[in-house]
């Protein structure tokens, strides 16, 4: 591999220390002159018709600026995929799930704007609900949306290969289940957003966002303003995961109030309405049938799957279909047939969540090998490693791996927990189960029907010489995205990191779709290399044009321009740089031309420097309906190995090590590779063994805060091993490509696994709590 | 979003009863750490009861909730020293004042030695943040039927030493709590503190909580025992209580009964363990169902005692 001086290391964060310091500003951090406080009332009942909302007497509340309702809307649908916009800014007609937006205020102050909810008297003629999936496909159901007949916002049927024909060639054929849980995705930072209208029609919203050109997309044309007046801006952000990549109401509700008011106004959620308004993980109902031969060789799977997708489409579409595109890698598997059905219930809606869509399908079919490789004798990791693709090889539905460590994943983590050895000889209660994942990196195409480019960057020579500012749009959610812009653009450019500035997540700067489906690195990082090219190249012709050296014969090294054929005379520059620099400090006496003298000759020479860069994905996929969906120009792919302890008496599980393995082609910051790891095994540990949004017989959330709502503790996460796998993929800057969301793949079913390595019993039913792991116990002992 | 009070705060126990008294009409309530005071005064933005509401269940814990008035006062206790401290007040007691900390509970040498279910019970709650803040007093007013430091509170013996203008009175921990959340304390009246007695030779302690997660939960069911063994070896006397298992948390007398006498054997242990079953009445919640409840107390009733006996230096 090539020698890099800043790329591959582990250089601390550009944000780390304002944010360990808390010097870091969020939105909610911001404030304006004059600013006012939004609130929002929200709809206590989860299916009634909205008869009347009389809002008089918050209007006459002192301190109250506005209040709004949808009469002060436009009645203009959005949503995430343009085919299925089904939401409006605030409920018109009717409302559909308990937390349904229903009108809000601006006031002077948060708790006069609270308390003006109060005063708004809405009228509601109770109309059923249905809170099941399955239930609200059955005839007779109560309908969400007259656009959805049986409740059905989008249906899925693929046949890749032939399943019919091949199943004869089966030697066994399983069956099994697996349902999960609506989840939150339980962030840090609750959504916020400030927004501003000023007197030139221009729209400012300030907002914890992790996609701020849909947003803007969004902003725009909900309240019907020309896009290039509307600038959204994304500050620090604790944390996404799926749940902000879209256009919230409540967004659209700061902005109408500011343009109502024509003061700015900040709304920032509670934890109880980051739980209600959610667009988080679906409640999956999967069934899935697999035939093997007796040698490993998978046949064919036969995939069904209905998904709880709440009272909104919001990303459903994208989720139903990579729930059953995303199970066509890492194995060989020629004959794939899948079923999907997103629906509509009257809970939160469900949207995106890191591994979307793909999560609970892998934890099923890997879980399904552990039982196939049980019947055929075999160990798991061994029929796995019979059936893994590897890179140059296409999938049934037509996803080219480009690169793939699957198979070096997987043998990493079996080598590393002494797999072998400790499958063995462990005692009941005592427990390893491994599994493998698969994940895209970066969506092949765009939410709305496009051909934008995905990401651009704009990279600028401080005209003052020395420095490099980078612009991009690419939104920064904790994940360390400037970092990775930072340090491609220091390494392009031979210069130390902190001399680059990055400035990003501003849709005024440059074009980025957001931070979803693991694309940032290989996308803005694309442009960010490309960009940077360009400027050394204008840098080293400049010096070239002085020097009379051949540009080719110019590097950056070290932050010092290097000629291979000798030392440059630059006697000239430098006497010229010196006299413009009298009393500074750190002009250089002597030695080679500096990155600084030569940038500021640069700019004398031709004015600002600037380089552009830009990425789009080639045409991907095949001509199936849905094909779009699943599409990359590169997949990430990652093994596990979970050991647990079960004490068989309570059914308490406890995690005590997880080793996992990601090939994330190739790590352009070793630490942050694996803080993505972590913190993707720590998110599936919780979902496998106690995430779980609970509802009441009326629709309202039992544990909407995050005392109820359990994810692990501190106490509760094991060691973690994070080995990097780095297969160089050709279509990412430098090799690179996803870890953020292929590393939560397997830790789900390597912990069921492991549960049934310790305990001889499966669960068909997630989170694996106490409760259920010891109803399976005790279903089994008295089976015996 | 908090509701809007003035806080008093008493310098002394009877400036604080004075002012007790004295705001009793406009709405007040006493402050200690605020862990379950302050969450519970914050409104939340969707009600927790609809009239009209078709379909709700109150045994799932649906039903309304008693809304209280928000006090126009808040009693901040934390400026009497008085209040807080663990002290041997006399010979055979432990007396801790009801504004002493759950952290001050974990790092007590005494407390570990002598009233080790209690100190155990104190590891179990919440996160350092919440024990930091946290009193006991706190924890045992509040009476939730898994209160972490209350169960102990009860196997140990301890009596609830509460104080008002009226006077003093002593109340067992086991009578303290009459439902969840509400106790036999009187609007005017302060706890002050909770005395131990101390245990006699050959006693031990124990207190154990099984939760969903390994911090910040509330037990699913948890039983504390307390065990002393007469000079043969044999159980003198057993006390064994259990929480989340009842409106309240509870004694088992039977269990305790059954176990007098015998030997501390772990086939003893199992059998009372099942006989603490026939004396719980949990409910089926969010956290978990009647039924696992119930067989969970066999095992952890059953787990308590063999700790205790394991904690007993002869
Ligand atoms: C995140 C979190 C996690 C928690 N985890 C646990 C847990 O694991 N286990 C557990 O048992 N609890 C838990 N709790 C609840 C709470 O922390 C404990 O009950 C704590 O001990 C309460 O003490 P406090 O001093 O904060 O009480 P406060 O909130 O100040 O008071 C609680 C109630 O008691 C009354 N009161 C307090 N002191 C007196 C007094 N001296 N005389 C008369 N009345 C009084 C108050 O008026 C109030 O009604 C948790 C709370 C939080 C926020």
């Amino acid at each position: 591999m090539k020698e890099y001086k800043i790329l591959n290391t582990r250089a601390p964060r550009v944000d780390a220390n304002d944010k360990v310091t808390g010097k870091a500003k969020y939105t909610d951090d911001l404030a304006m002159p004059g600013m006012l406080y939004g609130a929002i009332l929200h709809s206590p009942q989860a299916h009634a018709k909205i008869i009347s909302i009389d809002t008089t007497a918050a209007e006459n509340l002192t301190g109250v600026f506005a209040v709004i309702t949808h009469k002060d809307a436009h009645k203009v649908s959005f949503g995430v995929s343009p085919a299925r916009y089904d939401e409006y800014v605030l409920a018109r007609e009717k409302v559909r799930y308990v937390g349904d937006e229903i009108a809000a205020v601006a006031a002077a102050t948060p708790e006069v704007a609270r308390q003006a909810l109060d005063l708004i008297q809405v009228e509601f003629e109770e109309l059923d609900p249905v809170f099941d999936a399955r239930q609200a496909m059955a005839e007779g159901a109560p309908e969400l949306h007259e656009k959805y007949q049986q409740n059905i916002v989008q249906q899925v049927h693929w046949h890749f290969g032939d399943v019919e024909a091949v199943r004869q060639k089966a030697d066994i054929i399983r069956t099994d289940s697996l349902t999960s849980k609506m989840q939150d995705a339980a962030f840090m930072e609750p959504q916020c957003a400030l927004a501003n209208y000023d007197d030139r029609g221009y729209l400012t919203m300030y907002s914890s966002t992790q996609a701020p050109h849909y947003v803007q997309r969004t902003l725009a044309m909900a309240l019907r303003i020309p896009l290039h007046k509307v600038r959204v801006v994304k500050p620090a952000v604790g944390g996404g995961f799926g749940p902000k990549a879209s256009c919230s109401s409540m967004e659209l509700i700061t902005c109408l109030l500011a343009m109502k008011t024509g003061k700015p106004v900040k709304t920032t959620f509670d934890r109880e309405q980051v739980f209600l308004h959610s667009r988080a993980r679906h409640q999956f109902f999967h069934k899935m049938t697999t035939g093997v031969q007796k040698d490993g060789t998978l046949v064919f799977l036969e995939h069904e799957c209905t998904l709880d997708g709440g009272a909104y489409c919001s990303f459903g579409i994208a989720t139903v279909y990579y729930a059953g595109s995303l199970l066509g890698g890492p194995y060989r598997l020629e004959n794939m047939k899948y079923d999907g059905y997103r629906v509509v219930t009257n809970k939160p809606a469900c949207g995106a969540q890191r591994g979307h869509g793909a999560v609970i399908a892998r934890a099923l079919f890997e879980v399904q090998l552990d039982r196939i490789a049980e019947e055929l004798n075999m160990d798991p990791i061994e029929l796995r490693l019979k059936n893994v693709r590897e890179a140059g090889e296409t999938t049934c539905n037509e996803l080219y791996l480009s690169s793939f460590g699957m198979k070096e994943a997987l043998e990493a983590v079996r080598d590393s927990a002494a797999w072998k050895q400790k499958r063995k000889d462990q005692p009941r209660g005592k427990g390893i189960g491994a599994a493998c994942g698969f994940f895209v990196s970066g969506a092949g195409y765009p939410i709305y029907n496009s051909a934008t480019y995905h990401a651009t960057v704009i990279t600028k020579l401080s005209e003052v010489g020395g420095g490099v500012i980078v612009e991009s749009g690419a939104a920064d959610i904790g994940q360390g995205s400037d970092t990775m812009l930072a340090m491609i653009t220091a390494e392009v450019l031979g210069i130390p990191l902190d001399d680059v500035k990055v400035i990003s997540g501003d849709s005024d700067l440059a074009v980025d779709l957001g931070a979803y489906s693991s694309r940032t690195t290989l996308m803005a990082g694309a442009a960010a290399k490309e960009a940077a090219e360009s400027v050394k190249r204008q840098i080293l012709e400049v010096v070239a044009a002085k020097t009379g050296a051949a540009c080719d014969d110019l590097d950056i090294q070290d932050a010092e321009i290097v000629w291979s054929k000798g030392d440059l005379d630059i006697d000239q520059i430098r006497h010229d740089h010196r006299l413009e620099h009298r009393n500074f400090s750190g002009i250089p006496l002597s030695g080679r031309l500096t990155f600084g003298e030569a940038s500021r000759m640069a700019f004398l020479e031709r004015g600002s420097i600037v380089g552009t860069g830009k990425y789009k994905p080639p045409v991907l996929g095949g001509s199936f309906k849905g094909a779009a969906v699943g599409t990359s120009p590169a997949f990430g792919c990652s093994a596990q190995v979970a050991e647990v302890t079960v004490d068989l008496e309570t059914g308490e599980v406890t995690v005590n090590k997880i080793t996992g393995a990601h090939d994330c082609g190739f790590a352009i910051n070793r630490t942050q590779v694996e803080g993505q790891m972590e913190g993707s095994i720590m998110m599936g540990m919780g979902e496998a063994l106690m995430e779980e949004i609970k509802f009441d017989d009326c629709g309202r959330i039992l544990n909407a805060n995050l005392a109820e709502y359990k994810i692990p503790t501190s106490l509760d996460v094991p060691p973690l091993e994070a080995i990097i796998i780095e297969s160089n993929e050709p279509n990412g800057p430098f090799g690179a490509k996803e870890v953020g969301e292929g590393a939560i793949m397997p830790t789900i079913p390597a912990i069921l696994n492991a549960i049934y390595d310790a305990t001889n019993v499966r669960l068909d039913e997630l989170p694996a709590t106490p409760e259920r792991i010891r109803a399976a116990l005790r279903l089994k002992d008295k089976g015996k | 979003m908090l509701p809007q009070f003035d806080i008093i705060q008493p310098r002394s126990l009877d400036e604080a009863c004075e002012a007790l008294t004295k705001y009793q009409s406009a709405g007040v309530v006493v402050l200690a750490g605020g862990t379950d005071l302050l969450v519970d005064m914050r409104k939340p933005l969707i009600p927790e009861h609809l009239p009209r509401c078709k379909g709700c269940d109150p045994r799932t814990g649906t039903a309304p909730r008693k809304v209280n008035k928000p006090p126009s006062y808040l009693i901040a206790l934390s400026r009497i020293p008085e209040m807080s401290g663990i002290a041997v007040s006399e010979p055979g007691e432990i007396s801790i004042g009801a504004m002493t900390t759950i952290t001050d509970l974990c790092q007590s040498r005494i407390i570990r030695e002598k009233l080790t279910a209690l100190a155990q019970g104190a590891d179990n709650l919440g996160s350092p943040l919440v024990r930091n803040r946290g009193t006991i007093g706190g924890n045992i007013c509040n009476a939730r039927p898994a209160a972490d430091t209350f169960i102990p509170a009860v196997a140990l013996g301890a009596k609830l030493e509460l104080r008002s203008q009226r006077g003093l009175r002593l109340i067992p921990a086991q009578d303290f709590a009459v439902g969840p959340g509400k106790t036999v304390r009187e609007e005017d009246e302060i706890l002050t503190k909770i005395i131990f007695p101390v245990s006699a030779d050959r006693t031990g302690s124990s207190c154990i909580k099984l939760a969903n997660r390994k911090a910040l939960e509330i037990a699913v069911v948890s039983a504390a025992s307390l065990l002393t063994l007469d000079i043969k070896g044999k159980i003198s006397s057993a006390r064994i209580a259990l929480g989340a298992v009842a409106p309240t948390p509870i004694l088992t007398p039977k269990a305790a009964a059954f176990l007098s006498g015998k030997d501390p054997s772990d086939a003893n242990f199992l059998k009372a363990g099942e006989i603490a079953v026939s004396e719980c009445h949990p409910i089926s919640d969010h956290r978990g169902s009647l039924d696992y409840r119930r067989e969970m107390v066999s095992v952890l009733v059953s787990r308590s005692l063999a700790a205790a006996f394991a904690s007993i230096i002869v």
